[in-house]
């Protein structure tokens, strides 16, 4: 039994425009080791969600997994590959061994159906009971143990009549009530305010722990990452730009972007006019670059990023970077 | 289990429609015409074929409520079986049209490429072509009856409606609830009847509604025009039309079938804009 749950070999997402395919994920490589907690760190449109929805096989309407594996490994050492897999048996999977949490607790529920009844319709797709009462009597403990209070008043209710907080707590339930092997969590507090969020980073926790599941968690939030994740990977424009766990990537950034994300974060008593950003916008994805992607807002002044991609090197042990920056005889000679 | 679930979300329902003024007021008029259409029989000693030459165009009074018509026949009664026409009409082919456009724009927006353009040319047809012309065409060949009244009225809606469902269903098609579902494990079917379906449940109330005045009014002037139902079967438009030639001296005789068909529409009109309101649970105020 590999330790191993879910490898993504090469991903490369596209989405097809004009008849031309505009890669959004280039190629990532990100591997899930089994009960560990993974960040996905990256801006808006990095191709971080894209990475999570290619997964579960939702991808949007034009884009599609071009290239490249999802790899699952069993414990009993069989790997099946997600992208070979039909529709049918990719509908199976889902729900039963990963579950996933979206970012808009408002609208990722029916707004038509008792939220009791959305919990337990996971386990009727599924065929896990036998009936409707046994599913409602596992609705409402799990309800009980995502933290609803009165579960057996509350399964009646419909969406609207809760909380964001509440809500996303039932998307909860209803990602882990087929005990999945593996949680992906798109922005899963984005949402909500910081005093609810820091509840359900907890809840996640928790649930992950009691299952031994393992968890992507996708964010923009450093926050988020130093207190959920065990390691982290930075993604910008469909790359990895930077991988290592929490304490090595907080400790010692490497990247010149993964210092501008972390320098970015404001802290109490600074007394700065303007908030830290990184100069620049992201640059327009169809334009292919040759170079590294962070090259035109980078603060190192390295002319060769512009013509030549930095291979991935290992800068400590566990931790890697794509950078000319980093690494036995990739360091920068200023002049 | 489940029928009581379904058994309590009516009673939800009911006890909201009879909380909102909007509602309980059409609905209690609509279900007072509905009585008096079925019970008909029991208000009035007439026949509403039987004729009196010696009695023709009386004021009301003396016994006929709303007077009596050309031939001496008892309006009131008349009016009485001419509703029973009209609500016939206003629930059978709305209902039909509703359930065939819903099919059709589901199945348009579900399945995409050639069915959806085969499916949407087609209802671009027959809304390019004007109803009333259409209805005509359709009475001509199949002869005035209440059948093809039925039928060229469902011809004229199912276009209508299964353009605004389609579209309503891309809309929810897109939501992150049915994301949400799918990444459970829900496959197409049950997205469909779970998710896509109750959903469409505000839109297709409203498109009901907002299709039973203008299928009354339809039938109304298709029996004006003396292609609709035929005599003597009774219709009120086809009692608005033969009384207007008597519309200066008589005008109770056009009043009497036309106040009934603005009673009937109005009513229907606003019961179907509160329905919407108490249906749409994101906006219902319990």
């Amino acid at each position: 039994m590999s330790d191993i749950l879910l490898e993504l070999k090469n991903l490369t997402v596209s989405i097809r425009r004009d008849k031309e395919d505009i890669p959004i994920v280039k190629g990532v490589d990100i591997a899930i080791p089994r009960g560990k907690i993974v960040g996905l760190v990256g801006e808006s449109g990095c191709g971080k969600s894209m990475t999570a929805k290619s997964v579960m096989g939702i991808l949007p309407g034009a884009a599609r997994v071009s290239f490249g594996s999802i790899l699952w490994h069993d414990p009993d050492g069989t790997v099946t590959d997600l992208t070979g897999l039909k529709e049918k048996e990719l509908r199976k999977m889902c729900g039963t061994k990963i579950g996933m949490v979206f970012q808009e607790p408002m609208t990722s529920l029916n707004p038509m159906m008792r939220i009791g009844d959305q919990v337990a319709e996971v386990l009727l797709i599924h065929k896990l009971v036998k009936n409707r009462s046994e599913a409602r009597d596992k609705v409402i403990q799990l309800l009980n143990e995502v933290g609803i209070p009165e579960p057996e008043l509350r399964y009646r209710s419909y969406p609207h009549e809760l909380s964001g907080g509440m809500r996303q707590r039932v998307m909860i339930a209803m990602a882990v009530i087929c005990e999945p092997k593996l949680l992906i969590a798109d922005e899963p507090t984005t949402a909500l305010d910081v005093t609810i969020e820091a509840q359900i980073l907890k809840l996640i926790r928790q649930m992950c722990e009691a299952r031994n599941m393992s968890a992507i968690v996708i964010t923009h939030n450093m926050g988020v990452v130093s207190r959920l994740c065990d390691s982290v990977y930075v993604m910008y424009m469909g790359r990895i730009m930077e991988r290592a766990s929490v304490r090595d990537l907080f400790s010692n950034p490497i990247h010149p972007y993964t210092r501008g994300l972390l320098s970015s974060i404001p802290r109490i008593g600074e007394n700065s006019e303007y908030l830290k950003t990184i100069p620049g916008n992201i640059p327009e994805s169809e334009k292919e670059t040759v170079g590294c992607e962070f090259c035109l807002r980078c603060s190192e002044d390295e002319r060769r990023c512009f013509f030549e991609r930095p291979e991935e090197t290992e800068a400590e042990e566990g931790h890697f970077v794509s950078c000319f920056t980093a690494g036995p005889g990739n360091e920068v000679h200023h002049e | 289990m489940k029928k009581e679930k379904r058994q309590n979300a009516a009673a939800d329902i009911l006890r909201a429609c009879l909380k909102n003024k909007a509602a309980l007021i059409p609905g209690i008029i609509i279900l007072i015409v509905i009585a008096l259409s079925v019970f008909g029989p029991l208000l009035t000693h007439y026949d509403e074929t039987s004729q009196d030459l010696l009695n023709r165009l009386m004021p009301p009074g003396n016994g006929h409520i709303f007077g009596t018509d050309e031939l001496g026949r008892d309006v009131f009664t008349r009016v009485l079986y001419g509703t029973r026409v009209s609500l016939l009409v206003a629930l059978l082919p709305t209902a039909l049209a509703v359930a065939a456009g819903c099919a059709a724009g589901v199945c348009a927006a579900e399945f995409k490429g050639a069915t959806d353009f085969i499916i949407m040319r087609l209802a671009d047809i027959m809304l390019s072509i004007p109803g009333m012309l259409l209805a005509m065409v359709v009475l001509y060949t199949l002869g005035g009856s209440l059948t093809s009244v039925v039928i060229s009225l469902v011809l004229i809606e199912w276009g209508g409606i299964a353009v605004v469902v389609r579209t309503a269903t891309l809309e929810i098609r897109e939501s992150e609830f049915v994301e949400a579902a799918v990444s459970t494990g829900a496959g197409r079917f049950r997205v469909m009847m779970r998710h896509i379906l109750p959903n469409l449940v505000p839109t297709l109330i409203v498109l009901f509604t907002l299709n039973i005045p203008s299928s009354i009014l339809s039938e109304s002037g298709l029996s004006f025009l003396g292609i609709g139902i035929q005599p003597p079967d009774v219709s009120l438009g086809l009692m608005a039309g033969s009384s207007r030639q008597y519309l200066f001296q008589m005008p109770h005789l056009a009043l009497a079938p036309a106040g009934m068909i603005m009673v009937l529409v109005l009513s229907f009109n606003f019961l179907g804009d509160a329905l919407r309101d108490i249906l749409d649970p994101g906006r219902r105020t319990l």
